[in-house]
């Protein structure tokens, strides 16, 4: 069975709140706040060795997503 | 109800929405149905509360509709992140902003049960003129 991570962005405390009140009893899901700040982000980016690229990649289209929207949901298969 | 059956509930419910068809919406829930949203101060209790409510987003969006980009079940519950766009309309709003379009971001998380869905809570990403809906 999939879990599922949801990152909310800062600026969306009230949606974080809310989140992990309403999954705290469920095993399959998770809800984190970005406490990431802008700077930390982009030093995020720089080389790494090859086999965690992709997560990286991840990370930062996750980044990107949260610049946008309130709340970014990771998939674990 | 499975997982599936619910997602499967909830793709309905923004279909009804999407055809601006209140009837459709109200046959999903469950008798004791809650709505709230982070820019309501109170909540909408039942399905004919439920129904008003969602005709009177229609009278001042008569073309409201959403695109739902993520979609998560989870026990219970279902999790939608949308972007809703429409054309303001109706003497509610100003002369001035009547015409505005309308695009927000926002999420959805649903609660379901047998009898359908118990509870939504909608949160809009940003302050915006629908307060003026939700205060009817």
């Amino acid at each position: 069975m999939a879990r599922y991570i949801f990152i909310v962005s800062l600026r969306h405390r009230a949606l974080y709140d809310y989140l992990l009140q309403r999954f705290s009893f469920d095993p399959n899901a998770q809800v984190i706040l970005d406490r990431r700040r802008g700077e930390r982000r982009q030093a995020e980016i720089p080389a790494v060795p090859e086999h965690r690229r992709a997560d990286r990649r991840q990370r930062s289209d996750v980044s990107e997503e949260l610049r946008l929207r309130s709340v970014a949901v990771v998939t674990i298969p | 109800m499975s997982q599936q059956e619910n997602l499967r509930i909830i793709h309905e419910a923004f279909e009804a929405w999407n055809a601006h068809d209140a009837d459709r919406y109200a046959a999903l829930l469950d008798e004791g149905y809650v709505e709230e949203t982070n820019t309501r101060p109170t909540p909408v209790r039942g399905r004919e509360a439920a129904r008003a409510a969602m005709q009177e987003y229609f009278r001042v969006l008569p073309d409201l509709h959403f695109d739902l980009d993520v979609m998560i079940t989870s026990g219970d519950q279902v999790f939608t992140r949308w972007l809703v766009t429409g054309t303001y309309r109706g003497e509610l709003m100003s002369r001035l902003s009547s015409g505005r379009q309308l695009e927000e971001y926002g999420c959805t998380l649903s609660k379901l049960g047998e009898g359908g869905i118990i509870h939504v809570w909608h949160y809009w990403e940003t302050d915006h003129m629908l307060r003026h809906v939700a205060a009817q």
